[in-house]
Parts: structure tokens; C-alpha cells; sequence
């Protein structure tokens, strides 16, 4: 018996760049940078100097993609990483436990390493990624273009313009066609099809809720009733990785929470954080110690807690071999995670996925790590077909997160300048329109794409930045109705339009016509 | 709606249309959120119409399976359902000073999905 297992790791971060001002908002970047995505390439790197050829499914979101290739941003990046150098060098001044002594020579270890790392690909993350997936090990897809919850779009062309823009982005910039896409948080019904079909798209990956489990077994590839593989999320597996009593919560790791950007003066902090407010900075030295937060928090050690990955990735492997005990044909286990899981959250989460490769190459257990298109390409199976049921991957397997009483009232908004400009692009298609005319109408699909993102009605929902979503959807819409304006005068205001550019520029070479749903000549 | 916006629901549109809207929330509800021209808007204000709307939700065989009444400017609603697997749609009517009803706006189609197991969410770490 043989266990086949793609692991997905999703990376997404919404489009967050303001040229002109510091926005703490952007820090999210950064933090996801240095333990995160820097981390796990040099997990790679490890891996391959030692022999072992990992595998990985990533889907990275064109947002996120534009960041890392934003220069406003990498050179945020870089002065974030040096003041973090500087707050971990005055803290190692003044500190006498040396057991904290102990975590800043790891934190100075680590954002020198990353900063190295950052600099040998003079800041553009893209690069590394795209050179392990021109190797196989790494095989990159996308996401619906500004991650929204299609299921949420009532508008067929507003789907396929998402997945149309995203398919051709993801072409430009990685120069091989797409061939696998991970739906927008696992959103899906079956309004999606057509358009994944016309974009040619070979595979998607659904949440397990999306399959009835009595009549279909969730370890095998499907297929749609129009011929798209459909990969079924293993909840189970995902739930050793995330929730209440998954690894990350054992006790010995490092707390997530609790950072000396809470605990200093802010006046000393500033220097370093460039706010006024309290906001995390990376740097903690305690470990989980105890979930109910009654006891007070011990100092982390960072090698008991790799001895603790150890056992955790042990018992990854062993709870997989066992549940596929009496299985008789090769099944496919689908683990699906945040990519932010995995250092930025769980800190020794990227040791986990290294450790197992590590154990299933040195202790030669019966899994084969492999990437989607490998799994398809074997093709020494029948795939049956299945109609999957609406389903995302949160809450209770349904879109409440996205919509309710809290949030329920961007989408009015969303809908009108939508379909305002859907009309407005019917309008124009088949005319020859002026360079500005060009300009205004490609900037104002940027503005109105950049609404549908879903990260707003979640930080609303949650209540978490809520000011900042609220506020970047009030200025994407009147932005919108600016050009809107403009338009019907025939007016451009050109160095408006430019400014847009400046800090929405996503999409550089988006076609506008996408959006048309009249037939062009 | 230029200028100022409070992103508060209002009943008015940019688009001055009357339409509704209906999103799938999960198995049983569907989001509904309605909008009316100028003109019809002047109406109810003028007392040429009921401020109260009628919203019928109807199955595929179009038989009706839920049906309210509200005031027009509440301009959104969340309606239950019985969990259905096949595709609906909401009709809008308006109320004459006569009590005589005429459809003035039609939904999109919208699909639940069978009630599943509730499960623990397992990206609570987002």
C-alpha cells in the first residue's frame, strides 16, 4: 500500500501598498516575509543540499504576488528587517536572563538570514518561488484575482473575469499556462465551471463538506460533470495543524501573542515600529505555557521546541499510516493550510513540514509526497464524476463569514459599481478609444476588482481593522465614481488616473474588455 | 452619490433602477437587498404606493415556499428557508392604493445546499 499526499500550502495577503504613508496594515507583509515565506524557501534549500526533493502544491494570490514585486514594498521590506536588527540589538544590550539573551541570538540569526536571503534576490520574492517550480518541486497556481467568494457574485462575467484576469496574470508572470486554481477560501458552487473550463484550468480543490461522504470516498480525485479534476480537502488532517488541540497549541511552543510590542514603553518602541500605537513587532520570548493563560508564561526555548516538532511530526506521519491501515488501493490524502500557518503562527511550524520529509525519507514510511499535476499524470485510474455541493472552507462550510449583519452592507455598494461599469464596458468595447480613455477605463477595473475582495468583509466581521476596511472600500468606490465622472465627460484627468496607478497598480497589463459581455469585432 | 458616502444601505441607487438581489448564505438563509428608481421611491413617499413590499421566494416549479411583507426602505432582509437543493428565485411586488399587487423586481437565481453536519472551523487561526 502506498498513501499518495499533496500538501497546498495557500498563500494570500490583500492588496495592501500606500507609497506615501506607513500603514500598519502593510506590516502584515512583512511579518509574513520573514517567518513565513523566506523561512520556508530556505526550508528548500536544506531539504535539496541534503538530497531530499520536497514537494508542494502553493497557490500564491495575484495580490500577493504584486506585493512581492512591489519596489515601494520591498523597500519597506528591507527598512523593516534593519529596525527589526536594531530593536533585537538594543534589547541584547540592556538583557541579563540568558535564556531571553538565548531567543534574541535566534531572532538575530533569523532576520539576518532572511535579510541575506532578500538580498541575493535583490528583494523580489518572486524569483526564489519561480525557481523552484521551473525544478518540480514546487508547483505554483493562483486564486480567483482579488480573492473574492465567487459563490458571492451573482454576475457570470464578473466569475469569469477573476479567473480570466488571474489565468492570464499567472501566465505572464510565471510563462507556462495555469493549470490548477485554489478557489477563493475553498468557496465553491457550481456557477464557477464554465468559466474554469473556458480558462482551460485542469484541477481545483474543494473542502471536504462539498462531497457527501456516504456515497463517495473524500481520499480519491473526482472529476466535474464538464471534466475539471476536483481535489477534496482531508479536514481531518488539517485538524492536527489547526484548532484548539492541534500541535501548534502544545504548551513548549512559542506564544504568538504575547510580543514586546505590548509590553515596552512606546516611546522606546517607536524608533523601531515607526507608530505611535502598540503593535507587534516579531519579537517574543514565551512560550504557550499554558492555554487558559491562568499561569504565568515561562520563557521559550527554541530546542525543547524542536524536540517537540520531532514528536509532532511523528505523529503526523504514524496517524495517517494508521487510518489507512486496511485500505487496499493508493489513497490520496489533500492537506490544505494557510501558508501563514506555518512560522509566522505556528513559529516552529516550518521545522514540522521539514521534519517530515526528513522521517519519510530516513524511516521510509509508506507515503509519497507528490504535486497535483504529478497525481493526475500517473493516470492509472478511472475518476468518477461528481456534482460538489456549495461549500468553503470556514466556519460551518458555508459563506456566513462573508456575509451577515455585520458586513452585509458593503455588497449594495459592490453590486451598483459593478454593474455600472460592466455597462459602461459594453459601451466602449468595439469603439476605438483614446490612450486616456484606455487608461481610465483599465484603472477603474483595478479600483472595482480591489472591492471584491473578501479580506474586507472578514476584518468587518471580525471586527479587526474594521476602520481600514471600511476605509479602503469607501476610496476604492470613490475613486471609482471619479472616473465614472470622468468618463462620461470625456475629461481624464490624467495625473488623477496616474496616481491610482501609483498605488492600486495591480494587473499592469489588465484588458478591460474582459468584462464585456457583448460580442467585440 | 458623489462626494460623502456614509456606506450605510439606502434605498436610493446609483444605477436609479428597481432591482433585488439574492445571495445563498448558507443552507437556509438567503440574503435579499432591494433597490428602487427615483420615480418609485417619489411614490412611496407621496403615498401613491404601500410602503409595504411584498417579497415571495419561489422554487424551481415556481410555487411559492416563503412570502413577507415589509416596508421598502428596510432594503435588505434575511430570509429562512426550509434547506432545499434545487434553484430559487425572489419576486418583488408593490401594493397599489387599491391593494392591487405588480411584480417590480425579479432576482437572480440562487442555490442552497443540502444542511450538513455544523463542524468546528478549523481556520480559526486566521
Amino acid at each position: 500500500m502506498k498513501i499518495y499526499s499533496i500538501i497546498l500550502l495557500h498563500a494570500h495577503l490583500p492588496y495592501i501598498n500606500h507609497p506615501e504613508e506607513n500603514y500598519i496594515e502593510e506590516n502584515w507583509f512583512f511579518e509574513s516575509v520573514v517567518e513565513s515565506y523566506v523561512p520556508f524557501l530556505m526550508m528548500i534549500e536544506r531539504l535539496l543540499n541534503d538530497g531530499i526533493e520536497p514537494r508542494f502544491s502553493i497557490s500564491i494570490s495575484p495580490t500577493l504576488c504584486y506585493m512581492m514585486e512591489n519596489e515601494n514594498l520591498q523597500n519597506k521590506l528591507k527598512r523593516y528587517i534593519e529596525l527589526r536588527l536594531k530593536l533585537i540589538e538594543s534589547e541584547m544590550s540592556k538583557e541579563k536572563n540568558e535564556k531571553i539573551i538565548d531567543n534574541l541570538k535566534m531572532y538575530l540569526d533569523l532576520y539576518n538570514y532572511v535579510y541575506d536571503f532578500l538580498e541575493t534576490y535583490s528583494f523580489d520574492l518572486i524569483t526564489p518561488f519561480k525557481f523552484y517550480k521551473n525544478q518540480g518541486i514546487l508547483e505554483i497556481i493562483t486564486t480567483p484575482a482579488t480573492y473574492p467568494i465567487l459563490p458571492l457574485f451573482t454576475n457570470k462575467k464578473i466569475i469569469d473575469s477573476h479567473i480570466k484576469i488571474a489565468s492570464l496574470d499567472y501566465k505572464e508572470r510565471f510563462l507556462h499556462p495555469l493549470k490548477g486554481i485554489f478557489l477563493s477560501e475553498c468557496a465553491y458552487d457550481k456557477s464557477v465551471l464554465e468559466s474554469l473550463k473556458k480558462n482551460s484550468i485542469e484541477y481545483f480543490f474543494v473542502d471536504d463538506t462539498a462531497i457527501d461522504k456516504t456515497k463517495y470516498d473524500p481520499y480519491f480525485l473526482y472529476k466535474t460533470p464538464n471534466d475539471i479534476n476536483i481535489f477534496v480537502r482531508d479536514s481531518i488532517s488539517s485538524e492536527s495543524v489547526i484548532g484548539e488541540s492541534s500541535y501548534p497549541a502544545n504548551p513548549i511552543y512559542r506564544d504568538f501573542y504575547k510580543d514586546i510590542g505590548y509590553e515596552r514603553e512606546i516611546d522606546y518602541l517607536k524608533e523601531f515600529t515607526l507608530f505611535t500605537q502598540r503593535i507587534p513587532t516579531g519579537i517574543k520570548y514565551w512560550k504557550i505555557t499554558d492555554l487558559s493563560g491562568i499561569k504565568e508564561k515561562e520563557i521559550y526555548d527554541f530546542n525543547l521546541a524542536l524536540n517537540q516538532v520531532e514528536v509532532d511530526a511523528s505523529n503526523f506521519i504514524e496517524k495517517i499510516i494508521e487510518r489507512f491501515k486496511g485500505y487496499e488501493k493508493n489513497s490520496l490524502v489533500v492537506s490544505c493550510f494557510n501558508m501563514e500557518i506555518f512560522g509566522h503562527r505556528w513559529f516552529e511550524g516550518i521545522y514540522f513540514l521539514e521534519k517530515l520529509f526528513r522521517k519519510i525519507r530516513s524511516e521510509r514510511h509508506p507515503i509519497q509526497f507528490l504535486t497535483p499535476s504529478e497525481y493526475i499524470s500517473m493516470n492509472n485510474f478511472t475518476i468518477k464524476t461528481i456534482e460538489p455541493e456549495i461549500s468553503s472552507w470556514s466556519d460551518n462550510g458555508y459563506f456566513d463569514k462573508w456575509l451577515n449583519e455585520r458586513n452585509d452592507f458593503i455588497y449594495p455598494y459592490i453590486y451598483e459599481i459593478t454593474q455600472k461599469y460592466l455597462r459602461i464596458v459594453n459601451k466602449y468595447v468595439n469603439t476605438n478609444v483614446s490612450f486616456p480613455m484606455d487608461l481610465a477605463l483599465r484603472q477603474l477595473a483595478r479600483e472595482i476588482l480591489l472591492m471584491h475582495s473578501s479580506d474586507w468583509s472578514v476584518m468587518i466581521n471580525y471586527d479587526t481593522h474594521k476602520e481600514y476596511a471600511i476605509s479602503r472600500l469607501k476610496k476604492h468606490y470613490l475613486n471609482s465614481i471619479k472616473i465614472f465622472e470622468q468618463i462620461s465627460s470625456g475629461n481624464i484627468d490624467l495625473s488623477f488616473i496616474k496616481k491610482l496607478e501609483n498605488e492600486n497598480n495591480i494587473f499592469n497589463s489588465l484588458n478591460w474588455r474582459v468584462f464585456s459581455s457583448v460580442s467585440s469585432f | 452619490m458623489n462626494g460623502e458616502i456614509d456606506f450605510i444601505t439606502t434605498p436610493k441607487s446609483i444605477l436609479n433602477e428597481n432591482y433585488c438581489v439574492a445571495m445563498g448564505v448558507n443552507s437556509e438563509t438567503i440574503f435579499l437587498f432591494w433597490k428602487f428608481s427615483n420615480y418609485i421611491i417619489s411614490s412611496f413617499e407621496n403615498l401613491l404606493l404601500d410602503k409595504k413590499i411584498i417579497i415571495k421566494v419561489f422554487d424551481c416549479d415556481k410555487n411559492t415556499v416563503a412570502e413577507m411583507e415589509v416596508d421598502y426602505s428596510l432594503a435588505k432582509i434575511y430570509i429562512k428557508i426550509p434547506p432545499i437543493n434545487f434553484p430559487s428565485h425572489i419576486r418583488i411586488y408593490l401594493k397599489d392604493k387599491d391593494g392591487n399587487l405588480k411584480e417590480i423586481a425579479v432576482s437572480n437565481e440562487v442555490i442552497l445546499s443540502y444542511e450538513r453536519e455544523i463542524r468546528k472551523e478549523y481556520n480559526y487561526l486566521k
